[in-house]
């Protein structure tokens, strides 16, 4: 009697092991932070991180604007995270059969730079930065695995995306089809654009020199919907400029 | 004279009436268990004792562990101490993994587990730690946040009733039972495989020592081997084919993977 009550609680409280297709194992991942943009501002909350797991051989070979893999065969997202306060990666757990991700590829967490042209997260990725690997665990694996990125050395930050993602294939080159205005703003048109992807307006004064820099307010420039030909966007310009040129260039080409 | 008779009489009476009055014992021992699990570390527990008021019934996992020390935050996982159960889900037909960190102020508190599968994800949401039932002999990792400190403690009611822990084929993760540590040489593990003899075949034991290292120990049946090897019989032994005299505290768990022999239930002070 008690063996069969011993038998009959165990099936209600449920069974801890690890028998023959039941095998999961198990991974949770954050970061310390704090984590940065290239521009050395703090991540912020709602920010997006993604876990990627790299196959044995190859490498990560990075990110498209529209937040595809580059490598589709040799990397694989394995699920997302999102940012919380602290300018970090929140914590996330995660579980798989072992023959979805075998030993001998590598896990890696990497942090992406979704802003817009507003500063508002969850536009197109724009850049990325990436952790060290970690090493994909067995099927027998009888530890606990996690991924905690922690700051590099000092007040080094854990992450940056200082990366630039790149442009999805077959990305057209960007042309300027108008030009109004001048003195403190202009309103510029971009057109032979596509959805997936980010446009910087650049300008200079001496053409001869060729120092383009990126006009405030004119990165990250992103169509909102596919179909959609032109980018118009008003962009401030030193009052007292007497020249100024313009250019559109496409982010991560 | 008569004072003193009646001096002597009455303390005759109430020595009489002492010798009668025993005193009421209670219905229930209960007790706690430290646990060594330091910071930074993850630990293998396991459940030895029973729900209060409750002999023989499960626990709940909020009640099993003493938050009392530990190291809690007011909002992140990653910085708390965490408790994570593996369990057996009918509805997915698969493990799963349980976690909960110590929320201050609202105490283990479940997170969601994102069970990735090839094309889809599936978010698995634990029961609250209030409602989650523990059996006797199950084990757990209890994971330290750096700069956990405190000892960890397991608390609950002490049961009457023989300790019994089920045993399935592959990686079990459980514990004995007991609020006593267990010493591998001192109980009779019937229902235990000894692989004829070949550790490669036989039930193991994994323990997780204090400083990470794992110990490996197998159980060792075969009554045709040299003489040598006679007092090795039913015994659990080393890599080193010698008998493994290794006692794991109370409150902590190991491994145990059986590799044949199909279910059982260990019930290692012999009570089967």
């Amino acid at each position: 009697m008690k063996k069969s009550i011993s038998i009959l609680t165990l099936l209600l409280v449920g069974i801890s092991a690890m028998g023959v297709g039941l095998s999961q194992l198990t991974l949770s991942i954050s970061t310390q932070g704090p984590d940065f943009y290239a521009d050395n501002t703090a991540v912020q909350v709602g920010e997006k991180y993604l876990l990627v797991y790299v196959s044995n051989g190859a490498t990560f070979a990075g990110l498209n604007s529209d937040g595809t893999l580059v490598d589709a065969v040799g990397n694989q997202i394995v699920t997302d995270a999102v940012a919380v306060e602290g300018a970090k990666c929140g914590f996330k757990a995660i579980q798989y059969d072992p023959d979805m991700y075998l030993p001998g590829g590598d896990f890696i967490v990497v942090l992406l730079d979704t802003r817009d042209a507003d500063g508002a997260v969850g536009g197109l990725v724009a850049q990325i930065g990436t952790s060290e690997g970690a090493d994909a665990a067995s099927e027998n694996s009888i530890t606990l695995n996690s991924i905690s990125v922690a700051a590099k050395a000092g007040d080094d930050p854990a992450m940056v995306a200082s990366t630039f993602a790149l442009a999805p294939a077959g990305t057209q080159p960007p042309v300027i089809t108008s030009l109004k205005g001048e003195g403190e703003s202009v309103e510029i048109k971009v057109g032979n654009v596509r959805a997936l992807t980010n446009y910087e307006v650049q300008s200079t004064t001496d053409l001869s020199a060729g120092n383009w820099e990126a006009v405030s307010g004119g990165t990250r420039l992103q169509l909102s919907a596919e179909g959609g030909d032109e980018i118009p966007r008003t962009l401030a310009v030193p009052q007292d400029d007497k020249v100024r040129f313009f250019r559109v260039i496409v982010l991560g080409s | 004279m008569k004072k003193i008779l009646i001096l002597t009489l009455a303390l005759f009476v109430v020595g009489i009436a002492n010798a009668a009055i025993q005193p009421l014992e209670g219905t229930n021992v209960v007790g706690f268990s430290a646990v060594v699990a330091d910071l930074g570390d993850n630990q293998i527990i396991t459940v030895p004792y029973v729900a209060c008021l409750n002999s023989d019934n499960a626990i709940f996992l909020a009640d099993l562990v003493s938050t009392n020390g530990l190291k809690a935050d007011a909002s992140d996982p990653a910085l708390a101490d965490q408790l994570i159960v593996m369990t057996y889900n009918s509805g997915l037909d698969k493990l799963v993994y349980y976690y909960y960190w110590l929320n201050n102020g609202a105490g283990w508190t479940a997170i969601e587990t994102t069970l990735v599968e090839d094309g889809s994800t599936t978010v698995i949401t634990p029961p609250a730690a209030s409602a989650f039932e523990v059996a006797r002999g199950l084990g757990f990792w209890l994971k330290r946040a750096n700069g956990s400190t405190a000892d960890v403690y397991v608390k609950g009611e002490l049961s009457d009733a023989n300790p019994s822990t089920g045993i399935v084929d592959g990686l079990n993760l459980v514990g004995y039972g007991s609020a006593g540590s267990m010493n591998l040489t001192n109980v009779i593990w019937t229902g235990a495989d000894g692989g004829n003899g070949l550790t490669t075949t036989s039930d193991k034991i994994i323990v997780v020592e204090d400083d990470g290292s794992l110990s490996y120990y197998y159980y060792f049946t075969n009554p045709d081997w040299p003489g040598a090897y006679i007092d090795l019989d039913g015994m659990w032994i080393t890599e080193a084919y010698e008998v493994a005299d290794v006692t794991i505290p109370a409150g902590q768990g190991f491994w145990y993977l059986r590799r044949n022999g199909g279910n059982f239930n260990f019930e290692p002070d012999g009570s089967n």
